[in-house]
């Protein structure tokens, strides 16, 4: 009952939101305004302009990003047992850092668009994390995969780190920074028409597993005697978040805590059903992320601030408090 | 079902855990798997979940050779409870029973009419149903035990296989939680646990199998496979057997462990009819100790032989003659100390009284409780006249709680 409701209002807010947002900016276009300008654009006229080219396509891929990250998390949280587990864990993010920044570095935007890079370093950092913490012939345990995670995330930051002390002074430094913090500023049509099946096929196959999902919180062994094989579960629930987190972070660059708070903050409101905690998080983590979004726009108005350090600033302290929140500490 | 474990070898890395295992477990019976830790118990228990995959051996299923079967198959013939499982996240007791319908549900599938009444039968049995709402974590131990039975129960399985599913409980909630997987065997389900209480086995179970060192050493049911031999094979400790009074099922008495370096000194032990019965488990426990000259079926025969005493035998109902006598006289030399036991004399032992007053200095006999001898004189006086003599000549008197006393300290 309470997560009917709960889903309702989610998706009330999300309807909300994505036309509510589209009216706040840099540029003040009040509601209706904006509705007119959304709905009926007349050629030439600098409100549609800016809400069908910048806002609009900012708004849904914010929604689609928080979304995606939101998700990846919850599924992690439960492949891992672990409410603090993030989609990061496996390195995807500073895979993804140090690809975007090799793409730059280098100057291979004119081949490679750098989304592109930024996937293949995150998808990369992932695949190398699992076969490190692969014991031969078997299939890794969550822990080796963590520490795998930290280990090889450490090495791929500071290949970034290296990059930027390298190109310092540069303007490619400039545009590695920017990348880094996470920003929804290049949002573009392409951006959500690749992102959205990948979000719509990936989550609808990762909600398909809910069932399965609750299981494997028993443990691997007490998933299997319920007739699921834990390893073949839990590997292709790693590969759909895998490349929903990398699709997510290739356009909007590595933005922290959405993967984290969204499901952590669900699963205390509706239980750890996962059937329900899955479209919860991925509505909550869209709304969530396109409010940030638009407080990041308006805040220093005119200048932006980058969305990586609002969510940060929002959610570090949130986290500090469910921390202090759990019973038994921190590590149990 | 029935289960059948065909000379399973296991190991794990360089440790070998199973050794030509082998089981047959029978439709609707209850076999408790028992023996020390690291016996293999476990690791057992985990073949016949299909959890481990033997290098050798096979495990049955019925007809079925287990490895052909698959994970959903495998959880609507199986159910197992462990003893610490524990579901990460704060899951109810109702939504962790419901995980039990997974191995009978398609992807996606809603739980069925069906499925919801498997769900409130299991809850039913177990007891859980009045705490359905509540989040598990919540929940006593025992408590969490029968809903995690429950949901097995969900499973409608065959077979339940229970690996030490009472070892954090208390006494009430042990008795409460096997009785119910007793009961479900009643229902045709075959149970298979691993327990470490021998006595709650017996209770329990229909059949036992002992384990050492990765395979089964004894197998039926529990008269049949404890013994005092059986135990101390598996277990290394001593014990005597006997019955519960009140349900008949064999009952197992522990023996203090007894620690081979403070052994010391050899004691002889003049016992028979009972007499020297309650001062051996205390003395074994200090000396090497031995006894005689007693006949078989005498009380101090049978303890002597449960605690592991060397024993002096005559014939029953026979004058000790001279085979036995002269083993005594041997023993007696060695001895540093004689002690005397209560016991009754007659003509036909007296002589072994007179063999301790010519082979033994008295300052090292004990003779104890020694005032009640002239009951037990049936000598016409000679016994008594013996042990005064003893007495006389620096023999030490002590009653039992004296020498039990002494013992300890």
């Amino acid at each position: 009952m309470r997560a009917r409701l709960l889903l309702l209002l989610l998706s009330g807010a999300t309807v909300l939101t994505l036309f509510g947002a589209i009216s706040v900016g840099p540029v003040r276009i009040g509601f209706a305004d904006a509705m007119a300008a959304l709905f009926a654009p007349q050629a030439g006229d600098m409100h549609a302009t800016i809400i069908h080219g910048l806002r609009l396509p900012r708004v849904l891929l914010g929604y689609l990003v928080g979304l995606s990250l939101a998700l990846s998390g919850a599924v992690l949280q439960g492949v891992f047992r672990n409410a603090l587990a993030s989609p990061y864990v496996l390195g995807i993010a500073s895979g993804a850092s140090a690809g975007a920044a090799v793409t730059i570095a280098l100057g291979l935007t004119a081949f490679i668009p750098l989304p592109l890079g930024a996937f293949i370093g995150g998808t990369t950092a992932v695949g190398l994390v699992y076969l490190v913490a692969r014991p031969a012939g078997g299939a890794p345990d969550r822990l080796g995969l963590i520490l795998a995670g930290v280990a090889l995330g450490t090495a791929f930051a500071a290949v970034t780190s290296f990059i930027m002390f390298v190109t310092a002074g540069d303007r490619k430094l400039a545009e590695i920074l920017f990348w880094t913090m996470g920003s929804l500023g290049r949002a573009s049509w392409a951006h959500i028409w690749t992102l959205f099946p990948v979000a719509l096929i990936g989550g609808m196959a990762m909600w398909s597993m809910s069932r399965e999902l609750n299981a494997l919180s028993l443990g691997d062994e007490g998933a299997f005697s319920l007739g699921i094989r834990p390893e073949k579960l839990k590997l292709l629930l790693l590969l759909l978040t895998t490349v929903l987190t990398a699709t997510a972070v290739a356009f909007a660059g590595t933005i922290g805590f959405v993967g984290l708070i969204t499901p952590h903050a669900m699963r205390i409101v509706l239980g750890p059903d996962h059937r329900r905690l899955l479209p919860a998080s991925a509505l909550a983590g869209g709304v969530f992320l396109v409010w940030a979004d638009a407080a990041a726009r308006t805040v220093l108005r005119p200048a932006e601030l980058p969305l990586g350090i609002l969510t940060a600033l929002i959610g570090a302290p949130f986290f500090l408090f469910l921390l202090r929140r759990r019973r038994g500490g921190v590590l149990q | 079902m029935k289960i059948s474990v065909r000379g399973i070898e296991f190991a794990y890395g360089d440790r070998q855990a199973l050794s030509n295992a082998s089981l047959e477990v029978e439709p609707g019976e209850v076999l408790a798997l028992l023996g020390p830790n690291g016996c293999g118990k476990t690791t057992l228990l985990r073949h016949i979940a299909g959890v481990l995959n033997p290098s050798l051996g096979t495990v049955y299923l019925d007809l079925d050779k287990l490895s052909t079967l698959g994970a959903k198959e495998l959880a609507r013939r199986l159910a197992v409870v462990e003893q610490d499982r524990r579901a990460e996240f704060d899951f109810t007791s109702l939504q962790l029973v419901e995980m039990g319908r997974l191995p009978h549900m398609a992807r996606m599938a809603r739980l069925g009419a069906r499925d919801r009444r498997a769900v409130v039968r299991a809850m039913e049995l177990t007891g859980v149903r009045e705490f359905a709402d509540r989040p598990v974590s919540q929940l006593s131990g025992g408590e969490r035990q029968r809903v995690f039975l429950a949901m097995a129960l969900a499973q409608e399985p065959d077979a339940l296989l229970l690996d030490e599913p009472t070892a954090h409980l208390d006494i009430h909630h042990q008795l409460d939680f096997l009785g119910l997987a007793r009961a479900r065997a009643g229902d045709g389900i075959t149970v298979v646990m691993a327990l470490h209480d021998v006595n709650m086995a017996a209770a329990f179970a229909d059949r036992l199998a002992l384990m050492r060192d990765g395979t089964v050493i004894a197998c039926g049911t529990p008269a049949q496979v404890l013994s005092p031999d059986t135990v101390r094979d598996a277990f290394d400790v001593d014990c005597v057997m006997g019955r519960n009074p009140a349900t008949g099922s064999v009952y197992v008495h522990f023996l203090p462990a007894a620690a081979p370096s403070t052994r010391q000194g050899h004691v002889v032990v003049i016992g028979g009819g009972g007499a020297a019965a309650p001062l051996l488990p205390n003395l074994a426990k200090r000396h090497h100790v031995k006894l005689g000259v007693v006949a078989p079926l005498d009380t101090d025969y049978e303890v002597a032989c449960q605690l592991g005493i060397p024993v002096i035998v005559e014939a029953p109902f026979a004058p000790v003659s001279d085979g036995p006598l002269s083993k005594l006289r041997e023993e007696l030399q060695r001895a540093d100390r004689v002690i005397i036991a209560p016991l009754w004399v007659g003509p036909g032992n007296l002589a072994v009284l007179s063999m301790v007053l010519c082979t033994v200095a008295p300052k090292d006999v004990v003779l104890v409780e020694p005032s009640g001898i002239a009951e037990r004189d049936f000598t016409g006086g000679e016994a008594t006249r013996l042990l005064e003599d003893l007495l006389h000549r620096g023999a030490v008197p002590m009653t039992q709680q004296e020498l039990a006393g002494r013992q300890r300290r």
